[in-house]
């Protein structure tokens, strides 16, 4: 796979970790700032490289979601748009989205993983609990693109497939919202496509 | 999308989470995390921010995100929180990850 070269190698010194009066360590970053317009009002870095936006994209693709029908608001809308801490209030709203679509947790597709905060990924290792669907952090996502499924009348059984109609109207609708050209796409964690934008500011 | 995260930040992150608090602490804002340290915050203003940490790590992610809400004007108890962020030795703080450049 052809790697391609990210902004990164130019990313500026943003943060400094001092021990003890000493720079112990350094992180590197890209910033922007813009108004309204799309005008440049802070930049660091190499801002106009391509990044994968990761979670960061979900409020974009739950709005597309929206587009297609998804009946969420409120607590669950928002839940939909998150990468939640593993709560037990995130999980049964979770259940709620899926029971309201006539699903449940065994129609999640996400990777199974354990709680992402760290109190209650402890807590849930010492109640012996395994990795689920549900407690990943992705599983709001999941569930409203599930529902989403149903609403529009797409086969919820293969709604990770690339070619599948919810892929298809999320990632063109990323570009558009965010007015960026095309870069290059990759798997996430997050089960659908991580679109790399160019920043057209 | 926008008013469901104002009224429910705890359903997009978490009782504990640093995003959560700064969409609770500022008037009007909007944010979400990502893996690999990326971040992005919009103003109730239409003004917004992208960040993304070079390393992928999470640690001064949220510090560096007060220092540019700052510098853009933004005064708010949260940025304070945010940016408060202790390097420990033997239990005891000895330093801090503190924004540079912004």
């Amino acid at each position: 796979m052809t790697e391609h070269r990210v902004s990164l190698y130019d990313a500026s010194v943003v943060a400094h970790v001092v021990r003890s009066g000493f720079v112990e360590s350094v992180h590197h970053g890209s910033v922007v700032a813009v108004d309204a317009s799309g005008s440049t009002l802070l930049a660091v870095g190499d801002v106009a490289g391509p990044m994968f936006p990761r979670s960061s994209n979900k409020p974009i693709q739950a709005l597309a979601m929206l587009r297609a029908g998804l009946d969420l608001d409120g607590e669950l809308l928002a839940l939909a748009a998150g990468s939640h801490s593993g709560e037990s209030f995130h999980l049964e709203g979770v259940r709620r989205i899926l029971a309201g679509a006539g699903l449940s947790e065994q129609d999640l597709q996400n990777t199974p993983d354990l709680p992402y905060e760290e109190q209650e990924r402890e807590a849930w290792i010492a109640a012996g609990r395994e990795a689920t669907s549900l407690a990943q952090n992705c599983s709001g996502k999941h569930s409203a693109m599930l529902a989403t499924c149903v609403a529009a009348g797409w086969d919820p059984t293969t709604y990770l497939e690339p070619l599948h109609p919810l892929q298809q109207l999320i990632v063109p609708f990323c570009h558009c919202s965010r007015r960026h050209r095309r870069g290059p796409g990759g798997g996430g964690d997050t089960g659908v496509s991580a679109v790399a934008g160019r920043d057209a500011t | 999308m926008a008013e469901a995260i104002r009224a429910y930040p705890q359903w997009l992150g978490g009782t504990r989470r640093d995003v959560t608090a700064l969409i609770r602490g500022v008037p009007g804002l909007i944010a979400k995390d990502g893996a690999e340290s990326v971040y992005a915050v919009g103003l109730a203003d239409g003004r917004a921010v992208a960040l993304k940490i070079a390393d992928g790590g999470q640690r001064a992610r949220p510090v560096v995100m007060a220092a540019v809400l700052r510098r853009l004007g933004i005064n708010a108890e949260v940025l304070d929180e945010l940016a408060y962020a202790p390097v420990l030795g033997h239990g005891e703080q000895v330093g801090s990850i503190v924004a540079v450049g912004i």
